[in-house]
């Protein structure tokens, strides 16, 4: 993988080998597109409990949200960190900031309580600011220790490197 | 699989083989592009031919030099067909599950005339529903990685080339929005928080599960062939043999890049397992007793509520509290009964009475067992002179109007001496918060079906 071009074969050629558009293709179209009408038909078909709108805007908002802003921020920061991060820790930089990133945006309505009743002290029972940061410390210890294995690594090929002259 | 028309790899016109883009060769045009536009308002008359291919020839030239100079920038390993498809696999089975068991739950929460969930097991509604949460907490991960993965396929010129790739591509919105949008709108209801949703969960939640489960069948169509060769081991990541004549390389990284620095695509995968399976340990506790001591991150503890057990809705929310404590308090049994009558608590005590060791399972995804004490059912049904295999409906002290404020409960249920009437939670008396003075509570019903503060039993 390292170095080389990167080949992916994409629909196209799938395409070409005339395999993607057979007819198991068109029914599972047909099949998918039913299901599709069956959810558009229940949104529209409960205006009470479900307004079309706000079902769509959310929905269609959030495909927009994630295309043009979530994703190229994601890029925008994985490029920083390939280009400053030292060799020998950018994989366990990488680990952090994804498992970390991902604990961070499952945790974001807990930690800040806005289902939080007041009257009632089982919903949302924890500190979560500070249970977050407790998982963040066990994600930073791993991906500390992966660093430091890469580190040592690093160090004895630079060492067997010098030996050899 | 899960990518359909974002894969649109190497989808460049022919003839633009670019200098600074590696002379990246073109597939056929089999584009939906302006030209063919052109050549169908030739048919039609409405233009010189040649001009207007003369005219727009160079936008289309400059929009795919473009595309494919933007696509170009993408040299990343982990932007592969292989992560993609191996990733697609993954996504597909977790929605399958959560799709399948939410329809369970939600047919158990909303039950139609054909169907009740049955009495036994007892826990049935209670793994149902815990695999459903769960298994949306963990595809959490693997969807953001999938839809990163495969991002710099979003962009291909011309966009569609043929009537089922359109299509194919279209159920990318639904597909896309759908999933998003179910673990989205899932996790704010698990964490109470509805602010965001300016609609009704279930509903919406259900009817958009179709939407995206229909768009992952199209997806799944479409990327069969792919995730075969992938299962099969014919896709290494790299050209897959079967059409590797007709492969065109999308991102050729150049020969000093760093592409090997950082994770590989394997690395990748097994760091998105382990944000699903922090995501899992953290969270699964809510449900699964053994992982208790690990749940710091879930919505509820199991231990934790009035008599060691959780509330969803408090008796002051409910606002039931004068009425529940009245010493007027009156049980009425009527309906389609030969005796029908009314019982004060001290009368409800002194009746038959049965223990049960069952569980409150919430739609949030939260459950703990209990052991319940009270009332069987049947045997309060008897003393009314109800017919057998009757249909019940039990009616709360609150407004009628509120949503789940009375329940219906099936003849099967109705008949089983596990559906009590309960007066004890765990050898006290009932909590005000858990339904004082009376409360139902029968195996396998979804937790906002176990009516609180019970007035009023009809047999139907």
């Amino acid at each position: 993988m390292s170095g080389q071009p990167e080949q992916v074969t994409g629909p196209d050629s799938v395409s070409s080998a005339g395999e993607e558009h057979g007819p198991t293709f068109w029914i599972l179209l047909g099949v998918g597109w039913i299901a599709i009408a069956i959810g558009l038909f229940g949104v529209f078909d409960h205006p009470r409990q479900a307004s079309a709108f706000n079902v769509f805007r959310l929905l269609v908002g959030l495909n927009i949200v994630n295309d043009a802003i979530v994703i190229p921020v994601l890029l925008l920061v994985a490029w920083a960190v390939r280009r400053w991060a030292p060799a020998w820790c950018l994989v366990s930089v990488q680990v952090w900031l994804i498992v970390g990133g991902i604990v961070t945006l499952y945790a974001y309505p807990l930690v800040g309580s806005y289902g939080k009743a007041r009257a009632n002290a089982s919903q949302l029972p924890f500190n979560y600011a500070h249970n977050l940061l407790i998982v963040l410390g066990c994600i930073t210890v791993a991906c500390g220790l992966l660093a430091y294995r890469s580190w040592r690594k690093e160090r004895t090929r630079r060492a067997s490197l010098e030996e050899c002259g | 699989m899960w990518d359909a028309g974002r894969c649109c790899a190497g989808a460049l016109v022919p003839g633009l083989s670019d200098p600074t883009d590696g002379g990246v060769p073109a597939p056929p045009d089999r584009s939906l592009s302006l030209r063919r536009v052109v050549v169908q308002m030739q048919r039609f008359g409405m233009g010189g031919p040649d001009r207007l291919r003369h005219l727009t020839a160079p936008f289309e030239a400059r929009a795919a030099r473009t595309v494919a100079k933007f696509r170009h920038r993408f040299h990343s390993p982990l932007h592969s067909e292989w992560l993609a498809a191996v990733m697609g696999i993954a996504l597909g089975v977790s929605f399958t599950v959560c799709f399948l068991t939410g329809m369970v739950d939600y047919l158990a929460q909303n039950p139609p005339t054909w169907f009740h969930l049955p009495v036994h097991p007892i826990n049935l509604y209670r793994v149902t529903e815990g695999i459903h949460v769960l298994t949306g907490i963990v595809a959490i991960p693997l969807l953001l990685a999938k839809l990163w993965v495969v991002y710099p396929n979003l962009f291909s010129y011309p966009p569609v080339h043929g009537v089922a790739h359109a299509l194919e591509r279209l159920s990318l919105i639904p597909l896309v929005g759908g999933a998003l949008f179910e673990l989205a709108t899932g996790v704010a209801n698990i964490t109470y928080w509805y602010s965001p949703m300016p609609f009704n969960f279930t509903t919406a939640h259900f009817y958009v599960a179709w939407i995206a489960i229909g768009g992952l069948i199209v997806h799944i169509g479409a990327k069969l062939t792919l995730t075969r060769a992938v299962v099969s081991g014919r896709h290494s990541g790299e050209a897959m043999p079967a059409v590797e004549a007709t492969v065109t390389p999308m991102v050729p990284a150049p020969a000093n890049e760093s592409s090997a620095r950082g994770l590989s695509r394997r690395g990748l995968l097994a760091t998105v397992g382990a944000a699903a399976g922090v995501l899992f340990v953290t969270v699964a506790g809510e449900t699964v007793a053994p992982l208790r001591r690990l749940a710091l991150l879930a919505p509820r503890n199991p231990v934790i509520g009035p008599q060691s057990l959780p509330v969803n809705r408090t008796a002051a929310g409910a606002n039931v509290i004068a009425e529940a404590l009245s010493p007027d308090y009156r049980l009425v049994v009527d309906g389609n009964c030969r005796r029908p009558r009314s019982f004060t608590l001290d009368e409800l005590r002194s009746l038959p009475q049965r223990s049960a060791g069952l569980p409150i399972s919430c739609v949030e995804g939260w459950s703990a067992a209990a052991s319940w004490r009270g009332i069987p059912l049947p045997v309060l049904l008897a003393i009314v002179g109800a017919p057998q295999s009757s249909q019940i409906m039990v009616e709360s002290i609150e407004s009628q109007e509120r949503l789940y404020a009375n329940s219906i409960i099936d003849p099967q249920h109705a008949a089983d001496s596990d559906t009590l009437l309960a007066l004890e939670l765990n050898g006290e008396t009932l909590d005000l918060d858990h339904g004082f003075p009376v409360r139902l509570i029968a195996p396998d019903r979804p937790g906002v079906l176990q009516t609180k503060w019970i007035k009023h039993v009809v047999v139907l």
